[in-house]
């Protein structure tokens, strides 16, 4: 299938005025200030398809929002190209806007001062959303994200999370094919958070919404998207199935071996040894293919064993690895 | 049009809001009328009339010129544009599909009716009971004063939306604010109808389009011109709109290459 979204060797450098030291410095830099250029976003390429669900995350400073306003039609590219359906969307920023959905977790869309139905309502005429679709969307997405008993309230008492959930149900009245969401989930406690993604995950299923999502929060990855694009000092690290991930940066699932006493050293062919104290001993596996049975059968003690536990590292400890080793290096 | 007209009503709506604002600005409205009536008392202590201007026709001008006619709240966008910019909030304004200054536009129309509604009639009302307020100097110039009153409305908003763009090169919104609002106070005839003014400084005056924001309107309100030189100068108008928005659509498709957006 043709990508909907594809960006081309897409840089972002932008001029940052390089502050001088003491009074006559910075009298110097008044007059004729001094710029430095400070890539964001460098030299970075990747399709998305239709229907996809996919992770951009990357540490702070990593050009994620950059990258992210780029695709809204906010920003221009310095260099290559960015295409969203189709379009330039920084040329043809209004169209490009009626055809997507954005959610900044950091900034409101909602009128601040007015009812939150009142928002509701201006989104549609801005829009130009159908009267019969935007009666529908309405109706499922107060009853999906649980609106309802704020609806008449200004926007301005709303809580955080009511706020965020109102803000994504927004940006989904007009039917958009893409949605964006710059850290969705950032500063929402552990049930809203819970609402948030399988509510985005809902919508990615059944709707088709293709949805591009910016996080440090790996859970929302984890339950959201199945694909992931992986950036650090604006470029680009990793780009593929969350599953390659632990293949690419060397992750390795770890076994749990639980004695009924105290096993001394227990040799196990074909994994590495990682600690364990007591009665229990722990492992590296490496993906030769080998069954779990297999490995066991090969296990040399005489001490029974009691329990077998297989640890899958999550993605948030895959990549602490990989930063951890950056920063050693 | 539909969402121009609903982003104006939001405009409106959101002043309705703060309710302890609008009832000091009519406060404050009222205290600023006062005095220019008070000014222009002393001033015409002894004359019947200066320049052909009677005192009565001051009192209207200064009425009617300082409330529905007004620069001075207008500069206000000035300082909105420059702060989203430096909040960074443009970025959300600029996911929305209308174009920046059209929103601009309705935001501006919205808290200015209100104005009208909320402080300017009530300021007529009581100080016209206590000095007095002419009517218009014939009905044909009530209707033309009709038509100023939107040229008046459009130079003013878009002269507006002109300076705050250029918050997009200067980060300092506070002195193009200061700087309009001067320009603004002296050259739209607010503070001093332009035919007080020394000749020269008054002929500039009499073409630049600031002077359709208070001076002209009223002049044709009070009669100061016959119909067909009234008719002529609202076509000038007209055309210092046109001249305006043509500017601000320049400036705003420039702008948009020199977003950035602060603060991630």
């Amino acid at each position: 299938m043709a990508p909907i979204i594809s960006a081309a060797s897409v840089s972002k450098t932008f001029q940052q005025r390089v502050p001088q030291p003491g009074l006559a410095g910075a009298v110097r830099s008044f007059v004729s200030p001094v710029t430095k250029p400070v890539r964001a976003v460098e030299d970075i390429s990747f399709e998305i398809a239709a229907g996809e669900a996919v992770g951009y995350l990357g540490p702070n400073g990593a050009g994620k929002s950059t990258m992210i306003k780029m695709l809204t039609g906010i920003l221009a590219p310095s260099a290559g190209t960015v295409t969203v359906l189709g379009r330039h969307p920084q040329a043809e920023r209004v169209a490009n806007a009626r055809d997507i959905g954005v959610v900044f977790g950091q900034r409101t869309q909602l009128w601040w001062e007015l009812p939150l139905f009142e928002s509701f309502e201006l989104h549609r005429r801005m829009y130009r959303v159908p009267e019969p679709v935007f009666e529908r969307n309405r109706a499922d997405l107060t009853e999906m994200m649980g609106l309802a008993s704020f609806l008449e309230r200004p926007v301005r008492h709303l809580s955080l999370g009511q706020r965020m959930r109102a803000e994504i149900a927004m940006a989904l009245m007009h039917d958009p094919k893409i949605l964006f969401l710059d850290e969705p989930t950032i500063g929402l406690d552990v049930v809203a958070k819970d609402v948030v993604r399988k509510f985005l995950s809902r919508m990615n299923r059944e709707r088709g919404t293709t949805i591009i999502l910016t996080t440090h929060d790996l859970q929302d990855i984890e339950e959201i998207c199945p694909r992931l694009i992986m950036v650090d000092e604006g470029r680009l690290l990793f780009d593929g199935a969350i599953g390659a991930l632990r293949t690419r940066f060397g992750a390795r699932r770890k076994l749990v071996l639980e004695f009924a006493g105290e096993p001394g050293t227990v040799y196990l062919p074909g994994t590495e040894p990682a600690g364990g104290e007591g009665h229990v001993r722990e492992f590296l596996l490496s993906d030769d293919g080998r069954s779990l049975v297999q490995l066991l059968a090969d296990l040399q003690t005489d001490t029974d064993l009691r329990d077998v536990r297989l640890h899958e590292p999550g993605i948030e400890e895959i990549i602490r690895t990989h930063y951890q080793a950056k920063a050693a290096a | 049009m539909s969402a121009f007209l609903a982003l104006i009503r939001a405009a409106f709506q959101r002043e309705l809001e703060h309710r302890s604002r609008s009832i000091a600005r009519i406060f404050g409205t009222l205290v600023d009328i006062l005095a220019r009536i008070s000014i222009w008392q002393a001033v015409f202590a002894g004359h019947g009339s200066m320049n052909g201007i009677t005192l009565s026709q001051m009192i209207t001008y200064a009425l009617i010129g300082g409330t529905i006619l007004s620069s001075w709240d207008a500069t206000m966008i000035v300082r909105e544009v420059g702060g989203t910019i430096r909040t960074g909030a443009i970025g959300s304004t600029l996911l929305r599909p209308v174009a920046y200054p059209v929103m601009l536009l309705a935001e501006q129309l919205g808290s200015r009716f209100f104005d009208w509604l909320m402080t300017s009639l009530p300021v007529i009302l009581i100080m016209g009971l206590i000095y007095g307020v002419q009517p218009p100097a014939s009905l044909g110039h009530g209707l033309l004063f009709l038509g100023f009153l939107v040229v008046s409305l459009a130079v003013l908003m878009l002269s507006g939306i002109l300076i705050g763009l250029f918050s997009f090169w200067v980060f300092d919104a506070h002195s193009l604010e200061w700087f309009m609002r001067g320009i603004l106070a002296v050259l739209s005839g607010g503070l001093v109808p332009i035919w007080f003014f020394p000749k020269g400084l008054a002929e500039v005056a009499h073409v630049l389009p600031f002077s359709w924001i208070t001076y002209h309107p009223m002049a044709v309100y009070l009669g100061e011109r016959d119909l067909a030189a009234s008719s002529l100068t609202l076509l000038a108008g007209g055309a210092w709109v046109l001249v305006l928005a043509g500017a601000v659509s320049f400036v705003w498709s420039r702008a948009c290459g020199q977003v950035v957006v602060q603060g991630g």
